[in-house]
């Protein structure tokens, strides 16, 4: 019962307001997280459902309904295979891809990101957190026991923030005591929150990458409502850096704004300032991207005054829709001259772009790059 | 199960017409309407009707009537379907819209109810030029932002443009008038101006920077000078834009003139680079 017990839920007040409903499956109530959330959470908000509440629901969501989603914590067992690879690694012939894997432990996210590519690719008109992570770590078991000496790197923060309601599942520490036993195989967080005391005591190998997806402090504000703020990221990055965990920055993505030069240079300086090369796994980098299909989502959520709705974005290879490519060059080129400039020794990546403007921004592809070709060797085939 | 019995020929005026909608396509003359239960389903402004007696429980073979009546529905008339069936609870609406590839949802639900609030010369236009649901996306940020849509497709109907472009007009200008654009300056100002320049106008108002820069290097193209711009061309393929090379080689000397000048314009493009404005 060690985890219903500690303490470890700083922003309880928070998710209490911010969850309007919770429905915990009964098939999931021997679980460690769903006995947390009976603990914390109060009772009215809480049913048990013996079948899936959401079960007529058919087809995309509305932007009503994705907003509401948000709302509606959905704690239930997941029926599916957790373990698989980053969507990127499927456009191979389109894109570099960096060997990424993901587990995904959940869905939706209680932030909300103008740009989140959630809002093509959900559903389910609630917030899903599986109970069963029992289930997922038996699945990387099998895989670590298989390929042990291989450099996985396995992400939980595809379809759910890493950590953002990693307080209520305490998932992290979990997955960090596992990953102990496979020294090799690297556990990367991702998230926009600050959420990290809950596993600082932890023991770990270093093999657990704390990364922040970060941005320059005007789309912060303006674009990625309910995060942490550049200050809160960057002072929660430093909480693991002195409790040794290596830490990793996403730049992504970079969003074109009038002041977009100024606003990414504070950025570079604000990290620059506060790390070192040998503190940071790796930084990547991407420009804004979406499904065509996500647009009207978009519209209808946060406007066209939005810097992200009203971005001048076009078709891409792969049917994304990019900035003009020298446009992204620029951006990429801009970003990465002021690392090279500050220290060469940054380990800097470009995240879901093709051949082109990779060779255009670093003069090769990553996997001829002496500091990255580690993350893009080609590893055995998972299948599911 | 209800023991399945041929159709019923009746006065159209014995039916319940409540379910009539707007269909570009007239039904046959001559041919009496459809009707399930008493329902009519095609054929409204008939005298006579077929009136099919089926369980309301099979909801399968209702929806398979339905589909045989109409060899295509679109937009506007699956959002009077789901306005008018509302009555009919029996009436498997969902299954009748995914006959015709549409899954009906809260989405489409909005879509629908927003469709039908568009001035009739736009309805009938939009079902002429068979819009789709997706076509009609833009509505549900205009509609949440009301936004006045009467003159902008009462001037798509009048230059009737083919389904392609009205509807990459549609988007464009429903995103400058929500970026703040008057709606002045985004309806045609004369009826000279083809609807290819309209839409061309638009996307130089919605893309102001790659548009500018496409142009300026377009004009440096032209300014190398006319051997180089009978074959070069500057052309936006999605996000990236470059130059096109077109020649005709009618005899083979002619590939000869054509590689020495395209020497030439790789010089010429290295002096004056015209991917340095982007």
């Amino acid at each position: 019962m060690e985890n219903t017990l500690i303490p470890f839920v700083k922003s309880l007040e928070i998710y209490k307001h911010h969850f309007e409903k919770i429905y915990i499956d009964t098939k999931s109530l021997d679980s460690k997280l769903a006995q947390r959330i009976l603990n914390l959470f109060p009772q009215d908000k809480i049913a048990l459902v013996d079948e899936d509440p959401f079960k007529n629901h058919k087809g995309n969501l509305s932007a009503e309904q994705f907003d509401k989603s948000k709302k509606i914590l959905h704690i239930k067992p997941f029926a599916g295979y957790f373990f698989k690879r980053c969507p990127g690694a499927s456009q191979k012939k389109i894109l570099n891809c960096c060997n990424y894997h993901v587990l995904n432990l959940g869905q939706q996210c209680n932030m909300n990101c103008s740009y989140c590519y959630l809002q093509s690719y959900l559903n389910t008109p609630a917030t899903l957190i599986y109970s069963n992570i029992d289930k997922a770590l038996a699945e990387l078991k099998e895989m670590a026991d298989q390929f042990p000496q291989q450099p996985f790197r396995v992400g939980t923060g595809e379809v759910i923030d890493s950590l953002s309601l990693d307080e209520i599942t305490l998932y992290s520490r979990e997955l960090i005591q596992f990953f102990n036993n496979y020294p090799k195989w690297t556990l990367e967080f991702k998230t926009k929150s600050d959420k990290v005391d809950q596993f600082l005591d932890c023991q770990h190998a270093s093999n657990t990458v704390v990364s922040w997806s970060m941005n320059a402090p005007q789309i912060i504000e303006s674009e990625e409502h309910g995060t942490a703020n550049l200050t809160e990221r960057i002072l929660a990055a430093k909480k693991c850096k002195e409790k040794k965990f290596p830490v990793a920055f996403h730049i992504d993505p970079l969003i074109y704004f009038p002041d977009w030069k100024e606003g990414y240079a504070y950025l570079v300086e604000s990290l620059t300032k506060n790390f070192q090369p040998k503190d940071v796994h790796a930084i990547s980098l991407g420009a804004l991207r979406f499904q065509p299909e996500q647009r009207h989502m978009m519209k209808e959520r946060f406007g066209l005054k939005s810097y992200v709705t009203s971005a001048e974005m076009f078709p891409s290879e792969g049917n994304k829709l990019r900035y003009d490519q020298s446009l992204r060059k620029e951006m990429f080129n801009f970003v990465l001259d002021l690392f090279k400039a500050n220290n060469p020794k940054w380990r800097i990546f470009l995240c879901m772009e093709t051949p082109e403007t990779w060779i255009s921004s670093f003069d090769q592809a990553p996997i001829r790059n002496p500091q990255l070709k580690d993350l893009f060797k080609p590893l055995p085939k998972i299948t599911s | 199960m209800k023991k399945k019995l041929p159709p019923e020929l009746k006065k159209i005026s014995q039916c319940d017409k409540g379910l009539t909608f707007p269909c570009p396509q007239p039904w046959p003359q001559g041919l009496p309407a459809v009707a399930v239960n008493g329902l009519v389903l095609a054929g409204f402004e008939q005298e006579f009707v077929f009136d099919h007696q089926l369980d309301v429980e099979d909801s399968e073979e209702i929806a398979k009537l339905f589909r045989s009546l109409y060899f295509e529905l679109y937009a506007i008339e699956l959002s009077w379907i789901f306005k008018n069936s509302k009555k009919y609870s029996w009436l498997p609406v969902e299954l009748i819209f995914s006959k015709f590839n549409v899954r009906l949802n809260e989405q489409i639900e909005n879509l629908a109810s927003a469709i039908l609030l568009l001035p009739s010369e736009a309805q009938h236009y939009c079902a002429l030029k068979k819009w789709n649901f997706s076509d009609f996306a833009p509505l549900a940020i205009a509609t949440k932002s009301d936004l006045n849509l009467e003159s902008f497709f009462k001037t798509l109907c009048q230059r009737n443009g083919s389904k392609s472009l009205s509807v990459q007009i549609f988007e464009l200008y429903t995103d400058l008038r929500l970026m703040g654009q008057d709606e002045e300056n985004l309806l045609l100002p004369s009826k000279e101006i083809s609807v290819d320049h309209w839409l061309l106008a638009l996307k130089h108002l919605r893309y102001p920077q790659a548009y500018s820069a496409d142009q300026k290097a377009s004009e440096k193209i032209h300014s190398l000078g006319n051997t180089h711009s009978s074959i070069a061309k500057w052309v936006r393929q999605g996000d990236k834009s470059g130059i096109e090379i077109r020649f005709f080689v009618s005899q083979p000397s002619d590939l000869k003139k054509y590689s020495n000048n395209l020497e030439q314009l790789q010089i010429d493009l290295e002096k004056n680079n015209p991917w340095k404005i982007h």
